[in-house]
């Protein structure tokens, strides 16, 4: 449990940057480009991480 | 739309060494044993056949490039024919599959790496600073990854010559015999089935812009498939030498096995752990090749002016997927029947289709403004 929480803080501050690009890239850029990719990566990226980290150490 | 702010120029010494580590590396994954399933005797024909096959398509792409797009990659023609959101579509399904390539790929080395050299090590050690020093490399950029495949390209050839050279006591030229193998089917079968290795028609679209010389890509292409060509057959030939034909089916990691029987003398003996940084260090280039085209596709389809900030959510899930198979059998069966299998839609139908369509949207708005 103790190894499954502290290895989170990665997916997690990947979820903040990505995020945070996300933000970023619309100041930039207003309309002019896409910025739902960033997201979606991000998810993704963030869901099947926890996912795999889950089986690995809690089930 | 805004370009990617990729500035790299890279040079053709660069790109041959590139393109060379890209293709050449599959030698220390399952490609012998992938090729010998279907040609067994005749297996070192496969690389041969496709390795040509491959060399004419790229030829071709070179040529639309040249004459019809100087100075744009895939992505840019897709945008400037078809529009942005069917370039974002394309930018989403190369990158896809490059990430996929990227991660069944990193999971068979981290699966040789433990097997060979770290058996007590956790895999996600393993693959954590694989990916560590995959994404560095990315975020160098384009230079950063030609300059480090220069200085790998010798290392790598020399590692392969020498492991063929020191199995030299274990050839037996008769287990290459009958000439045909299975038949000449089965040869033609297996190198279609794994032409997908040849991945240089694919990085040559992504790439153009950024040649020193576009005009030296003919030769960089020629010259880089030649030469992985005769380092696959090499190996494939001497690692039929050395083990029976049914043997050869069976291996995982061919190299491995025959890196593991070198035994020249007292002093030369056991060389494994020596080979595997090498391949180590080769595999990482050949991720860093992959990862950053992935990571550049997706820039340049979705019209963002860096891919840079976006490389955490890349090396992240190209982890966990390659952590996603629950043994080794199912992540080299995830590598052979689907990825080599039908990885020539993306590395060679794919990006030809899209330039012709290209050239003949091109030639019909030229023909309707006359």
């Amino acid at each position: 449990m103790l190894s499954f929480v502290l290895l989170l803080i990665v997916p997690l501050w990947m979820l903040f940057y990505t995020v945070q690009f996300g933000r970023w890239l619309r100041r930039r850029e207003g309309q002019n480009v896409m910025v739902w990719p960033v997201y979606g990566i991000g998810a993704v990226s963030f869901g099947l991480s926890v996912y795999v980290l889950w089986r690995m150490f809690l089930s | 739309m805004p370009r990617v702010q990729e500035k790299a120029h890279v040079g053709a010494k660069e790109l041959t060494a590139m393109t060379t580590v890209l293709v050449a590396i599959h030698v220390f994954l399952d490609y012998p044993a992938y090729v010998s399933k279907y040609g067994l005797e005749a297996a070192w024909m496969e690389p041969v056949v496709s390795g040509v096959a491959a060399l004419i398509l790229f030829l071709c792409a070179e040529t639309m490039l040249r004459r019809y797009f100087p100075n744009d990659s895939i992505v840019e023609v897709v945008r400037g024919t078809l529009g942005p959101w069917v370039a974002a579509c394309i930018a989403l399904v190369f990158a896809a599959y490059l990430i996929l390539i990227t991660a069944s790929i990193m999971r068979e080395f981290m699966e040789n790496v433990i097997t060979s050299v770290l058996p007590a090590t956790p895999i996600l050690v393993v693959g954590g600073l694989f990916i560590l020093t995959v994404g560095y490399m990315v975020h160098t950029g384009l230079e950063g990854i030609a300059r480090v495949s220069t200085m790998a390209w010798p290392v790598l050839v020399l590692g392969v010559l020498a492991l063929c050279l020191l199995t030299i006591n274990y050839w037996h030229p008769y287990f290459l015999v009958p000439f045909w193998g299975k038949g000449p089917r089965q040869v033609l079968l297996g190198s279609a089935n794994s032409a997908a290795i040849f991945l240089n028609v694919l990085l040559l679209c992504v790439v153009y812009p950024h040649a020193h010389n576009p005009r030296d890509l003919r030769r960089v292409g020629v010259i880089s498939t030649v030469q992985t060509v005769i380092l696959l057959t090499g190996f494939v030939l001497c690692y039929h030498m050395v083990f029976a034909p049914e043997e050869t089916t069976k291996l995982a990691s061919p190299m491995y096995a025959v890196a593991r029987l070198i035994h020249i003398g007292h002093f030369i003996q056991r060389l494994e752990s020596v080979f595997v940084f090498m391949w180590v260090s080769a595999a990482v280039v050949k991720l860093a090749i992959t990862l950053w085209s992935a990571a550049y596709l997706l820039a340049a389809g979705f019209g963002w002016p860096t891919y840079r900030p976006l490389l955490p959510a890349l090396c992240l899930l190209c982890l966990a997927i390659s952590l996603l198979p629950h043994d080794v059998a199912s992540a080299f069966d995830l590598h052979g029947d689907v990825l080599m299998r039908w990885g020539w839609v993306i590395a060679f139908a794919a990006p030809l289709l899209l330039l012709g369509a290209g050239i003949l949207r091109r030639r019909r708005e030229r023909a309707r403004r006359a």
